[in-house]
């Protein structure tokens, strides 16, 4: 069985380095794992994406068809629509970034929750999660990807390894300075 | 949490684990663990994307594993380095993007003549789909071209099998190996297992001159041993685990590289893989024809996938022609698998079902979307950023702009608009210089620090040598941030700081700069003032602008983000466009109009083309043409005086003090003491027109948008810029700093261009009412036209045989031409209005006729009744001969016989003070006689135009003020009898009677009396019809409602002359367009009537600021040529003529830009910063990702950016 996790955001959100955490849980847990990424102009403020496929012989990193959709932002979980099926498990940051395009034309950024509608949709398996506010409840601007990364293991059956798995990847993976916060979000997201 | 986090937590770096463990690697990490696993011993390259995390992985591991790693300054440097480490028998690898291949072009071709010794290792990484590249290409094709074996990785997992083995194969080949992985790979992180790392060796160099120095007697022996070097290459190829064969089918793909790992998981998903052979080759070139032919000869038909060109389909058809081997070989050729960009595997499918008849067809392709792209641009608090922007505020739209490759690329598009062409890395400078040598402009090449020295440097000294006239900008930020922060060889970080390795500016100047200046791009003034020099010189001027990238700066020293910015709404002069369909919240709704038109706030400037029932376009905002160049004026004209004497707000760290001490001055854009925020210019022009506005235009160079500018709210440009009384300069800021702006002038100049320029007002499609308009003076001319752009049947009389009224017959040739008149008239009556001439009101139709057959009527016949002299002897026949003045200008206008009776006259008085006289003296004059102004008050109460009456005297007329007309003489000594007068109390007008002074009277000689007391009109206008009684004033004007026109007949509305009023053009033509207004609010109701907004009744209060102080040096007014004076008298050729382009430009530079119109945004159009947004039509900075550099602080022009917070971070660079 096949698991194709697709993570989609604006550059500077930690996209790439949620996929790792995902990637490195898989690996840890004995499984083939393949992630896909393109960047180098990302940085810069632009859409992003990262594919996290796990499954034996896998070998490239396409996802046509997500099963599931962690969206950092919304404007950039729309934009994966094609790639939503009705089988998808949709996890959504409500957080807005406007594109500077639109300031520049003056037009407004689209309505998120008739955004949000499309993908309601196409597939009933849709969280909506409030990024602002608990990031406001850390006292932090950062760590919007592991406040998801918590609220996607919430949602169990979907990973192919269990939680406390995950949480000790997360746990690896920090560097000491950062490890208390880095949980205290992760733990946020998976609260609730 | 991010990825150099992972390396602080103290484990064994990612590459250097034991042989067996698995980790999650990129492909290009792996490629580095092969190598390592290969001993290598040296490892070069230069960042490029895909590419880049080779060699940062080396500089990251490569101490550990006694690796010498160099970041080279370019690849070729890189390759030849790697080289001369081959050659001393150590294993060599050089990494780059494909782009470097070709830049490494020259030792890369004569490489496999010498041979590698140790073994080498060219990594190149492609880009399928030039994601991050100026191209695509197909670098296989150098592999046959060079001599060269070449690897293709389809997984991370291969990728470091092939590094591994690529070491093995150069040196037992003795040809340097290219492995050309792709973006998919390069960027792919997939479970890797390791072998053992092995120890890096160094077997020194041994000389063999015969072999290493490939003069033409060497190569020519080398080169014939490469073929025998490439078999033995072919051979280790055909041996190795990079030709593959799974399945056994007769039908087959042949699948390289990346494409080979996507169709082997598209099988499996499409459970296809048992009905198809998959050959999976990484191996190349030299191609493994042996293991290739066996294969191929137990298939019917084969598709070939690869990316890019048809290099491996190619090849194969030849093999198989050479062998004879009938096969059906399908692919790019056959038209079922695209030319060109990366293969998805939707595409595969395709091709497998198309091709093959395997599987189903895709569906069709899922649309994306239509939403917003967000493609990257620029970080908050780039530098780059700021460069541009002081760049552009001095150098302005005008010029080239040349670009090159780095994170300011990203200057390309709007805002920035900073770059017209881009080649490749240090073609900034080059593609600069090759337009301005050929053309003479003056050009602008920019370039970063690092490519600077990739490939920068012998560019500038090349543009240096020619001594081109261009600009080069070194945006030096002491680091190559666009591949990932490599360090450049400008600067390093030491302890946390930003250290200089190199002096850019000692290297430019030692190359033979003459002009060099360095900025920090975030000191604003001063940056712009280095920009104008190196804009007003000639030659090479360099610019090095300095300062390290924010986002680089703040990681390695671990600085907070300073405290964000906001912005300060009572001051931010947006339009606020969204939420502006009712109502303009900047500027405030106008309390004179009534009731529902409040709701369309911006009417002084015009209904705003984006209020949604006019259907118009909502990126477009009042009468200006909104463009780049007008923009660019009007904020920086704003911004600089901003910059120059800034009031900072509280706590803003960038304050700067006035360098003279002196109390600062400022522009009344931030004078707290204005009323509103209208332009005093503007405010006092009774059309209400946006002066500053074309000015600005003109400013900017753009006469076309000035002259469409100016006509979309006046109707008689022509006539305006050369007879209006201009209230609009007497209120003019700059009557206090040096001389007010010269409107009329830089108005006329700009309608030089109006030829060029279609009229095409917008108007509403014709409905059926119809209005006659009686009377083609200024003001029924003005409202013929604000009728018919109203959709109205519009029939214009007049007494005249062509249009003008007063503007034909009273006032001369040499003031307004006739030709300029007839434009105006002309464009007026282009829109479809029906003239009718020497049709006179009562004698060729009735007031009662023109209400039956139209909706309404607007009367407009002027005042032309001259008022007499009540003296004695003016009834008696004889010498002098008296006549009212505008009879006499009449007729001196329009009657081409009348000259010759003039000239007879030798002596003329003319008694009166206003225009009419004047034009009536100045007249004479050019009759040949000697003239006399008479009148009774002082010389500066006369009502006349200043400069009118200066040109009078400079023509030769006298003028004798205080003097009062007691009787006229005839007989022997003609003349005029007068008494002198004084200054006694006010009269009702407020101005002191003149009381005559008894026993002064003189006799003052005279052939000719010409009358100029004043006018009324006609009274027996008002006797015409029975039923019909118009209430009127004692002086035969109308009664009329002020604001609307209407009279006591609510059909019939009236303006110019024949109501009370100020009595000169443009007033006329206010009125003409306030009574168009009121007559269709009457007939169509206010919905569709206040679309088009009437200018608002002048207000009597002058908008001053009070606070303004003398500003050193003031820049005098430009005059414009008058012509000379006995030219002037010959005949009646236009005394004043048009500005220069030159002085236009200089005379439209000194407007301050002070009305504070809803169109300022600068902040989102020409800066650009991320952080800025709009939410509800107000521009908004979201605090979560400004950095808080402060930089749009310091420009805005309107002071509107506080910072929020107390700022507790310092600056990092005021640290050092």
């Amino acid at each position: 069985m096949t698991l194709r996790i697709l993570v989609v955001g604006v550059g500077g959100q930690g996209v790439l380095t949620l996929a790792r955490i995902l990637g490195e849980a898989a690996l840890h847990a004995g499984l083939d794992v393949v992630l896909g990424q393109l960047h180098g102009m990302a940085q810069r403020g632009g859409s992003v994406e990262s594919a996290v496929i796990i499954g034996t012989g896998v070998q490239s990193s396409f996802v046509e068809q997500a099963d599931v959709v962690l969206g950092l932002e919304p404007l950039e979980t729309l934009r994966a629509l094609p790639r939503i099926g009705p089988h998808t498990h949709v996890l959504v940051n409500l957080g807005r970034q406007v594109p500077f395009t639109l300031s520049m034309q003056g037009l407004r950024y689209p309505d998120v929750d008739s955004m949000l509608q499309q993908i309601d949709q196409v597939t009933p398996h849709v969280t909506r999660i409030d990024g602002p506010a608990l990031l406001e409840q850390l006292g932090q601007q950062r760590s919007l990807n592991l406040v998801l990364l918590g609220a996607l293991a919430r949602t169990r059956g979907l990973l192919p390894f269990d939680e406390p798995a995950l949480r000790a990847t997360l746990t690896r993976m920090s560097p000491a300075t950062r490890l208390e916060a880095n949980l205290r979000a992760y733990d946020l997201g998976r609260e609730g | 949490m991010s990825e150099r986090a992972r390396h602080e937590t103290g484990r064994v770096d990612l590459l250097l684990g034991d042989k067996g463990q698995t980790e999650l690697l990129l492909g290009n990490e792996a490629i580095v663990r092969g190598a390592l696993e290969a001993g290598v011993a040296f490892a070069s390259g230069y960042p490029g994307t895909p590419s880049s995390e080779i060699t940062d992985s080396f500089a990251r591991v490569a101490a550990q594993r006694q690796v010498v790693f160099e970041y080279s300054v370019n690849e070729k440097v890189a390759v030849e380095t790697a080289f001369g480490a081959s050659l001393a028998g150590a294993r060599a690898m050089c990494a780059m993007k494909h782009l470097g291949l070709m830049y490494a072009g020259d030792p890369i071709s004569t490489m496999p003549y010498v041979g590698a010794v140790g073994g080498m290792v060219l990594v190149s990484a492609a880009d399928p789909s030039c994601r991050t590249s100026p191209n695509e290409q197909d670098q296989r094709h150098l592999a046959p071209m060079l001599h060269m074996p070449l690897l293709d990785p389809s997984t991370p997992q291969e990728a470091l099998a092939m590094a591994r083995f690529a070491f093995e194969l150069s040196e037992r080949s003795a040809l340097p190996v290219i492995l050309r992985p792709t973006t998919r790979v390069c960027h792919s992180r997939a479970v890797v297992r390791f072998g053992a790392l092995q120890p890096p060796v160094v077997r020194g160099f041994s000389r063999d001159p015969q072999r290493f120095v490939p003069i033409p007697v060497n190569a020519h022996r080398l080169l014939l041993q490469i073929p025998a070097r490439l078999e033995l290459a072919r051979q280790l190829l055909e041996q190795s685990p990079f030709v593959r064969r799974t399945g056994d089918a007769p039908a087959g793909i042949l699948a390289a590289g990346a494409p080979a790992a996507t169709t082997a998981d598209l099988l499996a998903d499409l459970g296809l893989a048992a009905q198809v052979t998959l050959l999976s080759l990484g191996a190349i070139h030299p191609l493994p024809e042996r293991w290739l032919l066996e294969q191929l000869s137990r298939l019917e038909r084969l598709l070939v996938v690869e990316e890019l060109s048809p290099f491996l389909e190619d090849a194969l058809q030849a093999l198989c022609a050479r062998e004879h081997l009938s096969l059906q070989i399908l692919g790019k050729r056959s038209g079922h698998l695209p030319l060109s960009m990366e293969y998805d595997p939707h595409v595969i499918q395709q091709g497998l079902h198309d091709a093959l008849g395997l599987g189903s067809a895709p569906g069709p392709r899922l649309p994306a979307p239509d939403l917003p792209p967000r493609p990257p641009i620029l970080c908050p608090g780039c530098t780059h950023r700021s460069t541009y922007f002081a760049a552009k505020m001095a150098l302005g739209e005008e010029p080239l702009y040349f670009n090159d490759i780095g994170c300011y690329t990203l200057g390309y598009g709007p805002p920035l608009h900073s770059a017209d062409a881009l080649l490749c890395m240090g073609a900034g400078i080059t593609l600069a210089a090759g337009v301005s040598r050929v053309t003479g402009q003056r050009t602008v090449g920019f370039v970063g620090d690092s490519t600077l020295f990739h490939s920068g440097l012998p560019a500038l000294l090349n543009v240096i040598k020619e001594r081109v006239n261009m600009v080069v900008v070194i945006l030096d930020n002491g680091v190559t941030a666009m591949t990932g922060f490599q360090e450049s060889p400008t600067a390093t970080i030491e302890d946390g700081q930003a250290v200089r390795r190199i002096s850019i500016e000692t290297a430019v100047r030692g190359l033979g700069a003459e002009h060099v200046e360095c900025i920090d791009p975030f000191r604003l003034p001063d940056a712009i003032a280095v920009f104008e020099r190196a804009r007003d010189r000639s030659g090479v001027s360099v610019v090095i602008s300095q300062r390290p990238c924010s986002v680089f700066l703040r990681r390695e020293t671990g600085a907070a983000r300073a405290a964000p910015y906001g912005i300060d709404h009572t001051r931010c002069r947006s339009c606020g466009r969204e939420a502006c369909a009712h109502g303009c919240a900047p500027l405030g709704a106008p309390e004179w109009l009534p009731d529902s038109a409040r709701a369309h706030g911006c009417a002084p400037l015009g209904a705003p083309e984006w209020l949604p029932d006019s259907g118009r376009d909502s990126s477009a905002r009042c009468d200006v043409v909104l463009t780049r160049g007008y923009q660019i004026h009007i904020a920086g004209t704003r911004a600089r005086s901003h910059l120059a004497h800034p009031s900072p707000p509280v706590g803003h760290k960038r304050s700067a003090p006035h360098p003279s001490g002196a109390p600062p001055l400022r522009a009344q854009a931030h004078s707290e003491e204005l009323p509103t925020a209208i332009a005093p210019c503007s405010s006092r022009c009774p059309l209400f027109l946006c002066i500053q506005g074309y000015i600005g235009h003109i400013a900017a160079g753009e006469y076309r948008q000035a002259v469409e500018h100016i006509m979309a709210r006046n109707p008689l440009p022509e006539t305006v810029c050369r007879v209006c009384h201009h209230p609009c300069e007497a209120v003019c800021v700059r009557a206090d700093l040096d001389q007010p702006l010269a409107i009329n002038d830089l108005k006329r100049f700009a309608m030089q261009h109006a030829p060029d320029v279609p009229y095409n007002p917008p108007r509403e499609a014709e409905h059926g009412k119809r209005v006659a308009v009686v009377g083609a003076g200024p003001s029924g001319l003005c409202a013929a036209h604000e009728l018919r752009l109203r959709g109205y049947g519009v029939t214009l009389l007049d007494a005249d045989t062509e249009p003008g009224g007063l503007l034909l017959s009273g006032i001369p040739a040499f003031r307004l031409p006739r030709q300029a008149l007839r434009r105006d008239v002309d464009r007026i009556l282009g829109l479809g209005v029906e003239f009718r001439g020497e049709t006179r009101l009562g004698r060729d139709v009735s007031l009662d006729e023109l209400l039956r057959r139209f909706d309404a009527v607007y009367l407009a016949t002027g005042a032309h009744h001259g008022l007499q002299l009540s003296l004695d002897g003016t009834e008696s026949p004889g010498a002098p001969v008296v006549v009212d003045a505008l009879a006499y200008l009449r007729q001196m206008n329009l009657d081409p016989e009348a000259g010759t009776q003039a000239r007879c006259m030798k002596h003329v008085l003319v008694v009166g003070g206003g225009n009419a006289a004047i034009d009536a003296a100045r007249t004479a004059r050019r009759m040949g006689a000697q003239v006399t102004i008479v009148y009774r008050r002082r010389r500066h109460e006369m009502p006349a135009l200043p400069s009118e009456v200066e040109q009078a005297l400079a023509e030769g007329v006298e003028l004798r003020p205080q003097l009062q007309p007691t009787a006229i003489f005839r007989g022997n000594r003609p003349g005029l009898e007068c008494v002198v007068t004084r200054a006694g109390e006010p009269d009702p007008s407020g101005r002191q009677r003149p009381v005559p002074v008894g026993g002064s009277e003189a006799l003052l000689e005279a052939d000719q009396i010409i009358v100029a007391v004043g006018q009324t009109p006609d009274p027996a206008l008002l006797a015409l019809d029975g039923d019909l009684q118009l209430g009127h004033h004692k002086d035969h004007t109308l009664r009329v409602d002020p604001r609307t026109g209407q009279t006591t007949d609510p059909r019939i509305f009236a303006g110019g002359d024949l109501v009370p009023g100020e009595r000169t053009v443009t007033w006329a033509m206010a009125q003409a367009q306030r009574a168009a207004w009121a007559i269709d609010r009457s007939l169509r109701g206010p919905e569709l009537a206040d679309r088009r907004p009437p200018p608002p009744p002048v207000s009597t209060e002058a908008h001053r600021p009070t606070a303004l102080q003398r500003q050193d040096p003031g820049v005098p007014r430009q005059r414009p040529a008058v012509l000379p004076l006995p030219q002037r008298l010959e005949g009646f050729d236009e005394v004043v003529q048009p500005l220069t382009e030159d002085q236009a430009r200089a005379e439209a530079a000194r407007c301050l830009a002070c009305g504070l119109c809803g169109n300022c945004r600068a902040c989102i159009d020409l800066f650009g910063c991320p952080a800025f947004y709009i939410d509800g039509g107000l521009v908004q900075i979201d605090a979560s990702i400004c950095t808080g550099c402060g930089f749009c602080a310091d420009f805005c022009p309107n002071g509107a950016i506080q910072p929020l917070g107390r700022d507790e971070a310092r600056d990092p660079l005021e640290r050092s």
